[in-house]
């Protein structure tokens, strides 16, 4: 078949997402992540302290704040942005206190609903935003792997 | 538009699986790894030795952490060629030392567990939601465990050295 249905695609995308952030909801399979993993409970189980020990030259909170970045700036390019990112500005957190913490995470949480809201709204799948948003997804998960271990160094 | 082009869909599929495990970029530079930290090449900088190490007594080893991702990709690529099998996870993380042999063999295997994923995505005609699913499922678990794998590289690095001085 040379064509895809489009809610196929947002569909299982959007499951992808929610496990990612969330979790694998109870009473569903999991695709990729153990029961109760995502990146609300991890974030959510550490300190402001947890988060910015610096374990390899990089903190956990640098870490969430380049996902987020990421994401962010994604969601604009797929509505149309077309200026260049500095990305060396989603490196510009290293630690935080509880208030930033808490402000951070809560960004996170933005981030992801917008994300949602792009991919349920896009209405152009080209191959370039097929792969943007299919980068997003792999990227967040990439650095959720590297947040949860950095958070298992004590 | 109620459809997205089947090649547009794998070509975005077949750039970031490529990026994540060999690196190669596409036309607009990487999507999502910084140069040279993908997979394979990861893994070729790391010896038996240090795959065999945990951080911690309970801890998982690189090793381990390989042979998981191998059991997953074949699990998944057997799903999307329609072979649908029920399958114990726990022997997934049934490796934990390896010889510098074992570790080429187990190098080996998921580089060819990844070839076929390859050929897998190409021969797959009907892309439902479910198998939609198990790409992406292929592309964020390796996704994970590489970065995994990549923090635990640095601190057994860091432990070397420390126990060298």
């Amino acid at each position: 078949m040379e064509q895809i249905d489009k809610e196929y695609f947002i569909k299982s995308l959007a499951y992808l997402f929610l496990e990612t952030f969330e979790g694998s909801p109870e009473g569903q399979g999991s695709a990729y992540l153990d029961r109760g993993v995502g990146i609300f409970s991890t974030l959510g189980a550490a300190s402001s302290e947890d988060a910015s020990r610096s374990v390899n030259g990089t903190t956990a909170a640098a870490q969430t704040e380049h996902a987020k970045f990421y994401l962010d700036r994604l969601c604009e390019f797929m509505n149309g942005r077309t200026e260049p990112i500095n990305w060396d500005q989603s490196w510009l957190i290293e630690t935080v206190d509880e208030e930033e913490w808490d402000a951070l995470r809560e960004s996170v949480r933005k981030a992801y609903e917008n994300t949602l809201k792009m991919i349920a709204d896009h209405a152009d799948w080209s191959e370039r935003s097929v792969g943007m948003a299919m980068a997003m997804l792999a990227h967040t998960a990439y650095h959720l792997g590297s947040i949860r271990q950095i958070l298992k160094t004590k | 538009m109620k459809t997205i082009n089947r090649d547009d869909f794998l070509k975005s599929m077949l750039a970031l699986v490529k990026e994540t495990f060999e690196g190669t970029s596409t036309d607009f530079g990487t999507m999502y790894l910084d140069k040279d930290t993908s997979l394979l090449i990861t893994l070729e900088t790391v010896t038996a030795v240090t795959a065999s190490k945990a951080l911690t007594d309970d801890g998982m080893t690189i090793a381990a952490h390989c042979e998981h991702l191998r059991f997953y990709i074949d699990f998944l690529n057997n799903y999307l060629n329609e072979n649908f099998e029920i399958v114990d996870w726990k022997e997934s993380w049934g490796t934990r030392t390896v010889t510098k042999k074992e570790w080429n063999v187990l190098r080996g295997k998921l580089h060819k567990a990844y070839q076929a994923v390859l050929d897998t995505f190409t021969d797959v005609e009907d892309w439902t939601d479910h198998k939609i699913s198990g790409a992406l499922g292929i592309l964020t678990h390796t996704a994970y465990h590489l970065s995994a794998i990549r923090q635990m590289q640095k601190m057994l690095k860091k432990d070397a050295v420390i126990l060298e001085v």
